[in-house]
């Protein structure tokens, strides 16, 4: 008898529709190339794996972009949604996180250009940890102030660790544009956290 | 005494990073070495980087896997019911126009004579309501593109506009052939060809707009 030697969880036809009853140690074995390939083909299994793998990173980007826990919920389901429904359009010379990110960089510009412009500023939300210290809230209000291209590189890089690399094509620039914004953006924190604290 | 001079926080920030070439991140050790303030802000910079890492990863309150098979599934739905909406009398018209503009085809201009000025009428007709029926269907995908106001990039809108403008062209050229030469059945057949694209596209569009 001929074994395949391809490791028995590459089948996201299988693993797709088992993989959701996996703990994410389990379903992080499984090869991004071959799900996304299944949910070009319909596979709603392999779809909630991809779902489950990037929602968190995409949900932190919208929240800290967004400042409301329920517009960033709105950002990561229309982001998701746009991502499987026009999978079969991503070309395969990104990786699937890096196109996703570019969706729902996209997604939070829409909601910047449809929010009211009485509100300059973005109340960003707070993780719990930092709920009660000082230094958190003035830090998540700094960031709510920085203009929106600066926020979107310093939240993509310093928040969610991604390297410029992969932040140039996420955002259409270059990286070299990448490593500029992001120096400008944590200047103006320094700026904006020195001028808080001598105010108070 | 030589001048002290302090390095931008955007420097220092890449020097962080070692973002900088190796002469540029010697000079400005040596600087930290000798300059508080600079320390200071490097120290600084690097407590906000810290501080940012520590926000973290967040997780939604809610799990939105439900919610997002709901909206794939009444995506699917509405794209469908525009399929339908426009399709059943558009196809209907297509088809006759398609069959009279064969039969033209088949009796062919050397035989043109054979072919009962009747038929060229009944021809003409079947067009005439085939087009119609791709104007109802072009005006209401073009509503519906309108009340969903979806948010395109300049760029998006712009290829948009410029592929429409090229089959309105495509058409209107057609129109003139016809005008010219009311029984050239290929500009008949060119122009239901152009407005079937122009639905195409537009159905695209109002699905890729959900």
């Amino acid at each position: 008898m001929n074994f395949s030697r391809q490791p028995f969880w590459s089948n996201a036809g299988l693993w797709g529709k088992i993989g959701v009853l996996m703990p994410d140690t389990q379903t992080a074995k499984l090869d991004e190339r071959t799900l996304v390939e299944s949910s070009v083909k319909g596979d709603e299994g392999a779809m909630q794996v991809l779902y489950r793998r990037h929602s968190g990173k995409i949900y932190g980007l919208a929240l800290r972009m967004t400042g409301s826990p329920a517009d960033a919920e709105d950002i990561v389901q229309d982001t998701f949604m746009r991502a499987f429904q026009h999978l079969g359009k991503f070309r395969r010379d990104s990786s699937f996180s890096t196109w996703l990110y570019r969706i729902a960089v996209n997604r939070t510009r829409d909601w910047a250009k449809k929010r009211k412009p009485t509100s300059p500023e973005v109340e960003i939300a707070q993780a719990p940890r930092q709920a009660d210290a000082m230094v958190g809230k003035r830090l998540e209000k700094a960031l709510g102030r920085l203009p929106f291209g600066y926020r979107e590189v310093l939240v993509l890089h310093d928040v969610l660790g991604m390297r410029h690399a992969e932040i140039g094509p996420a955002l259409g620039i270059k990286a070299g544009t990448s490593k500029s914004q992001l120096h400008k953006a944590r200047a103006s924190m320094r700026q904006m956290l020195t001028n808080a604290q001598g105010a108070s | 005494m030589s001048e002290h001079r302090h390095f931008s926080d955007e420097v220092l920030s890449a020097y962080i990073d070692q973002d900088l070439d190796r002469e540029r991140s010697a000079e400005i050790a040596d600087q930290l070495g000798s300059c508080a303030a600079c320390r200071a802000v490097v120290a600084e910079i690097e407590a906000i980087k810290n501080d940012l890492t520590d926000l973290g990863q967040a997780q939604p309150q809610r799990d939105l896997w439900p919610a997002i098979r709901r909206d794939m599934a009444r995506a699917r739905e509405t794209v469908s019911w525009w399929r339908r909406f426009w399709m059943v009398p558009v196809a209907a018209a297509v088809g006759a126009a398609a069959a009279v503009l064969l039969v033209l085809v088949f009796t062919g201009p050397a035989r043109q004579g054979s072919v009962k000025p009747a038929g060229k009428l009944d021809a003409l007709a079947s067009v005439q309501k085939a087009e119609l029926e791709y104007r109802g269907a072009i005006a209401s995908l073009q509503q519906a593109l309108r009340s969903d106001k979806p948010a395109w990039g300049p760029r998006t809108q712009q290829v948009i506009e410029d592929s429409l403008a090229e089959i309105d062209k495509s058409i209107r050229r057609c129109h003139q052939a016809i005008r010219a030469e009311p029984e050239n059945i290929q500009a008949h057949e060119m122009v239901l060809a152009a407005y079937q694209q122009k639905v195409d596209l537009l159905t695209e569009l109002v699905a890729e707009s959900m």
